[in-house]
Parts: C-alpha cells; structure tokens; sequence
C-alpha cells in the first residue's frame, strides 16, 4: 500500500513540473556566446548582448622610427646603442567615461620580441574618454606565488621568466636591456658593455592614463595605439642617463634616484600614438 | 527491487576495491620533545610521494646550467646542511657573496634569505636555480628539462596530481626540506628530554649563554627570534644586509639571527664566513663589536674570562644533533615506502 502511494506521489510531481515548464515559457537569451545567456530560457527574446574587443598596442621608438633589435641608435650622449629586451607589466588597465571606471584587463606583459601586442580583452560596450593602467604588478599580486599560476599566465613562473627578482620576491615592473659602444669602435658587439635597467619594487608603480575617445561596439575590435618613446626613457627636462657610470640598475640600495627617475621616465615616454 | 539490490552491491565493490589499491602515502612529522607542531601550508602537506621527490630534485645537478651543481653540493648532511667554504662555488667556480647557511630545522623558519626578502620556504626554492654565482638556470629552462625526464612526470603525478611544473618543483623540494629536523642534541637531552648528560663546563656555559644575552637573540627551541640585528660586526659593512631588501638606512648591516643547532659543523660563520671558529665568535662577542649606529644594545662587551670562554663554546658544541647528521633517511638513497 504505502509503495503505491509513493509512486502515485513521484509520478505526480514529474508531470506537475512537466507542465509548469511548458506554460510558462521563460523568455530571455538563448545565444550561449552573449555575455547575458540564460540558460533556462527557452524562447529567445531578442535581448542577447555581448562585449567589444579592445587591442592595446606598443610601438617602442627611437627618433620616431620603430625599434628593431638588430639596429642600431645614436644615443642622447653621442654613442651607439642597441636593444635586445623591451618587457614590462600592466595591471588593472580600465576604460572611463566622465571618471566611471570599467576593467578592460587584470594583467598583461608586454614582451617586444614576441609581439607589440599589450593585450587584446573584452570590454563593455560603449563610449569612453580615457584609458589608464597601472605600470607594474600591484603589492598583493607583486609578492604572490608566481608557480600557483597555470603556465600561460602573464604572471606565472614561465612566463615570468626573467620578470622575477627570486631574491627578493615580487616582479621587475620595467625591463630594458641591450648594449652600448663602449669601445667607440661604431659597432656594437660582445665586446661593448651590456646595459640592465629592470625597475620594480611596490612603492615604484605607476599610473598611465590617457585621454582617448573610444566608441567600443558590439563584437567589434578597437585598436589603440601607444608609442613607447625611448630616448625619453633615458632623460627628462635636467637629466639624461649616463649610461657609461650606470649600465646596470637593478633597484639595489643607492640606485633609488635613478631608479625613480627612469621609472617616472618610462611612465612619461608611454603616449597615445 | 532487485535493480537496488545491485546497485549496492557494486558500490560495496567499489569501495572494497579502492581499498585495497591505495597504498599510505601519509607522512608522519617527528616532532621533537619540547618543539611546536610545525607550520605547513594547506596545499603542501607532506606526503611519502612528495618528499621522495623532492629529495630526488635536491640532490639533481641537472638542475644547473651544466649539470655540475645540486642543491645537495652546497648544502652537505654531514656538516649540518651547510658547508665549510667562506663562499661556496657555483657553476664555473663562480662565487657569491654569502656564506651558506644551514638547512637544520629550515621547516620552523618564519623569513628565508639573511636578508629576509623571500617570504615561502617554496618561492626560496627559485633562486638557487636562477642565481649565475649558483646554478645559473633560468627556471622556466630548469623545469622544461626536467620535466622531459619520465621519472619525474610519473612522481609528479603521484605526488601532486599534475604534470611536472613550476608548482611541483618548489612544492616538492620545499616538502623535502620540512624533514629536515633536529631535535635530540645533548642540549634536547638535557633540557626537553631531562636526561643528566652536560658536563660541569657545559652547564656552565649555557648558564652564560642565558645570562649574557645571547638567549634574547638566538632564542627559544631553534635558538633563533627570526628577526634581523646588527651585531656590530663591521664599522662600515660592504654588505648592507636587510637594507638590500628594505632600503632602509636603519636597516644597514642587519642579518637574520642564524639558528645555532648544528653551528659546530658550518664553519666558518657570519654572512660572509669571516670568522674561522666558534672561539674566534665568542672571542669577537666578548670585545662588544664594532660602533654602527645600528648595532643591538644587546651586544656589548661581556668580560669573559679564558674559562668562560671555554665554557660558552662547549655549550654551543652540544647543540650537535649526531643522530640527523647520521640519519640515512636524509640522504639519496633512502625512500619512504
Ligand atoms: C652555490 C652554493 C649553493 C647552492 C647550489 C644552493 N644554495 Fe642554498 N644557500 C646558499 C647560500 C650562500 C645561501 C644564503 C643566501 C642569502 O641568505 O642571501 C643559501 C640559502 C638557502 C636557504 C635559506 C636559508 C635561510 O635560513 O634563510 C635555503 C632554504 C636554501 N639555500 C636551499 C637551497 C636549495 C633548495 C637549493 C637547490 C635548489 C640550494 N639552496 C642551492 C648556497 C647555495
Ligand atoms: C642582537 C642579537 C644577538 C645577540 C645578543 C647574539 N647574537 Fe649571535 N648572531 C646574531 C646575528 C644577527 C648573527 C648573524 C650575523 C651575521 O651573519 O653577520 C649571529 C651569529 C652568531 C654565530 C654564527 C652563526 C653562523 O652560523 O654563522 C654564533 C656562533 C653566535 N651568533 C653566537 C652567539 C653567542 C654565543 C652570543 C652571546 C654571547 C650571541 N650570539 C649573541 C644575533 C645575536
């Protein structure tokens, strides 16, 4: 007896429920790639919508040309150079509109021998006045594990490679490497002396913000781009690097003023194309 | 009915099964008499499987550039985890700039690095690999190498359920280096275990080492604060220390408080190996150090008399652990089953 009255009761609801669904036929998306898909609709409504894309570019110059690892360049002070890294992170990059912020990216690491590519992330549509991020990894994610991240991660211990200082941990924000004619010879070989700039440390990021006017549209791409200047890199309105009594700059106590200054400097030298 | 019948009939399978294949791969911490428990991170609990492994990559030269230096080369069993060089060569005979320091009872320590500026016992794990005066290996090429080796594949995938990676690597080795404990010393004999085993000159000289402050510095059971002094060691030092780190003027000379356990076996002792013997440490202390606006009040000249002397270095012999030094399950060819 009690058997029969549970299976009275199961069967019940599953046809009660059947017909629940069916006479109200949930409206919304149905279109699985839209950022608002609901899954339990079951009749699109036309009220799909979905992201833009936003490319950031980084085009690193020196007078005005783009840099090619395999040329060289009359430095400020009268001697050859030539650059062989050009790496640094970005945090938290946002769109705004009137001072409302909207994320357009978490992290990315801009690498000139891969490509010129900072990042390319979905956005919110809409219409938007200014872009800016950090230059840098901000204090919390500076000093997190870099081998918790899958390997692909801008932030993980492969990716990072070379972006890590593993004796005092956290990231290098800025990394600009190469060689100068040390020799005077007017080429520059294993001979001549390397330069390092790798700045970093929590108290050394930066903010770029630029004034952009954008209007990003539904699955459609916007390209911005950015010249990273280089010769402003090494000087500003009082100062040029002098790269023979500083080759090396590593952030290592008694190097803060430059270190400061180049790090201001690289902030200065990131524009809007 | 009989549908049900079977279905708990082959969850009871199933779990009889199970069972039988899974071998323990828990591993069991001693912890010493008079030692807290020690701190482990929640997704590094130590298993046999990841303590194996991480034993096998400490003692792995293809982890240098030219497959010529191990973890294992500069950090020695026999001499407490250390070694007797000032400066310890690298690859190509390349030298740094610090004496090495012991891995005893490394799990208990709170900052690594005498400079403190590497938070995890697993993040330490990345330098050695990557510093040119050690092993010189960029460690995105050190994990694509050892990851080609099949072995490790396999017992990375034992040990962590994921393919051989930059997780693993530090993970593992970190495991390792929690084993790495020392804790029956005559000195544990005689003050955790209450066994009467010092000599008269013994007592005497831990009796001096209570009064005379070195317990405020190299305190507790691993005889360290975990925290960074000057002890006047240098009027002007060449290396800042903590300063590297914080960039403090006020932090210019200090150095992480060393444990002493083992301290017999590492000469020769400071951060740059300066001092030659633990008579030539107790002979520097006695005289109170050089003037450095940051020295420690704390060291100032003790007036020692050549028998205090003595006494004080005997004391500091008894924190020699001969068991950990002797202990096979340490060394390379041993495997927790
Ligand atoms: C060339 C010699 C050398 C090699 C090889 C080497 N070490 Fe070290 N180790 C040192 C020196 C020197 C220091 C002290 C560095 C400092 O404090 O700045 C050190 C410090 C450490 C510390 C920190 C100790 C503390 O009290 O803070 C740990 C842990 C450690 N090493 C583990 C390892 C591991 C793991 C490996 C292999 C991946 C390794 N070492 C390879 C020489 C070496
Ligand atoms: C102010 C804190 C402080 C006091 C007090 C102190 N020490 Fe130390 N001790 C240190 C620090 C810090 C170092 C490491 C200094 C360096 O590497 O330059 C050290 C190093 C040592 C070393 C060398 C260890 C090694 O592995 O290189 C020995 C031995 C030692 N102390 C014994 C003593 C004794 C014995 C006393 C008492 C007479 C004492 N210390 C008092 C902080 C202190």
């Amino acid at each position: 007896m009690k058997k029969q009255a549970f299976k009275l009761l199961f069967f019940g609801s599953i046809v009660t429920l059947a017909l629940a669904q069916y006479s109200c036929k949930k409206e919304g998306c149905l279109d699985s790639t839209a950022n608002n898909y609901n899954w339990d609709a079951e009749k699109d409504n036309g009220s799909c919508s979905y992201d833009a894309t936003l490319v950031v570019e980084v085009n690193p110059k020196f007078n005005g040309v783009d840099i090619s690892f395999d040329s060289t360049y009359m430095y400020a002070q009268g001697y050859l150079i030539q650059f062989s890294t050009i790496r640094f992170y970005t945090t938290y990059a946002k769109v705004g509109n009137g001072g409302t912020y909207t994320n357009a990216n978490s992290v990315a690491q801009f690498n000139y021998a891969n490509s010129n590519v900072l990042f390319s992330d979905l956005v919110t549509p809409g219409s938007y006045d200014e872009l800016t991020f950090d230059i840098g990894v901000d204090s919390v994610r500076n000093h997190a594990d870099p081998s918790t991240y899958d390997s692909d991660h801008p932030l993980s211990t492969m990716s990072s490679g070379g972006m890590y200082w593993t004796w005092n941990s956290g990231y290098r924000f800025v990394v600009i490497e190469g060689r100068f004619d040390s020799n005077g010879d007017q080429v520059i070989d294993m001979n001549d002396t390397p330069f390092a700039y790798h700045l970093g440390l929590d108290p050394y990021l930066r903010t770029n913000t630029a004034s952009v006017s954008m209007n990003l549209v539904e699955e459609m791409t916007t390209v911005v781009s950015y010249e990273l200047n280089m010769e402003r890199f090494f000087m500003n309105a009082t100062d040029t690097l002098d790269m023979v009594a500083n080759p090396t700059i590593h952030m290592n106590p008694g190097q803060e003023v430059i270190g400061e200054m180049l790090t201001d400097n690289f902030n200065a030298s990131l524009v809007l194309e | 009915m009989n549908k049900h019948i079977w279905i708990i009939a082959s969850f009871v399978f199933l779990f009889s099964c199970n069972k039988e294949e899974v071998k323990d791969d828990s591993f069991v911490l001693e912890q010493p008499e008079g030692f807290p428990a020690m701190q482990i991170p929640s997704d590094n609990q130590l298993t046999k499987s990841r303590v194996n492994l991480g034993k096998k990559l400490f003692f792995d030269k293809r982890l240098s550039e030219d497959s010529t230096v191990s973890c294992a080369s500069c950090h020695l069993q026999p001499m407490g985890f250390a070694d007797n060089f000032q400066i310890s060569p690298g690859v190509h005979g390349n030298l740094g700039f610090r004496n090495t320091p012991t891995l005893t009872n490394i799990g208990y320590a709170e900052i690594f690095f005498m400079d403190g500026g590497v938070p995890t016992l697993e993040l330490q794990v990345l330098n050695p690999i990557e510093n040119p005066d050690e092993m010189n290996m960029p460690v995105p090429q050190a994990i694509e190498r050892m990851a080609a080796i099949p072995e490790y594949q396999q017992m990375a995938l034992e040990a962590y359920d994921r393919p051989f990676d930059a997780f693993v690597l530090t993970r593992a080795i970190a495991a390792y280096e929690r084993t790495l404990v020392s804790g029956n010393s005559k000195f544990d004999q005689e003050v955790y275990q209450g066994k009467n085993v010092f000599s008269q000159s013994e007592q005497n000289g831990y009796q001096l080492f209570l009064d005379k402050g070195c317990a405020d510095c190299h305190s507790g059971f691993n005889f360290t604060d975990n925290d960074f002094h000057n002890i006047g060691l240098y009027e002007i030092y060449t290396d800042i220390g903590r300063k590297r780190v914080t960039i403090l003027d006020s932090d210019e000379g200090k150095f992480k408080t060393p444990t002493l356990r083992n301290v017999e076996l590492t000469a020769p002792y400071m951060h740059d190996g300066s001092l030659a013997s633990l008579e030539e440490v107790v002979d520097f202390l006695n005289t109170g150090g050089e003037t450095h606006v940051n020295k420690s009040s704390l060291i100032q000249p003790l007036n020692l008399t050549v028998s205090e002397k003595a006494d004080l270095v005997a004391f500091l012999k008894t924190l020699t652990d001969w068991d950990f030094v002797n202990n096979e399950k340490h060394g390379i060819y041993y495997t927790y089953e």
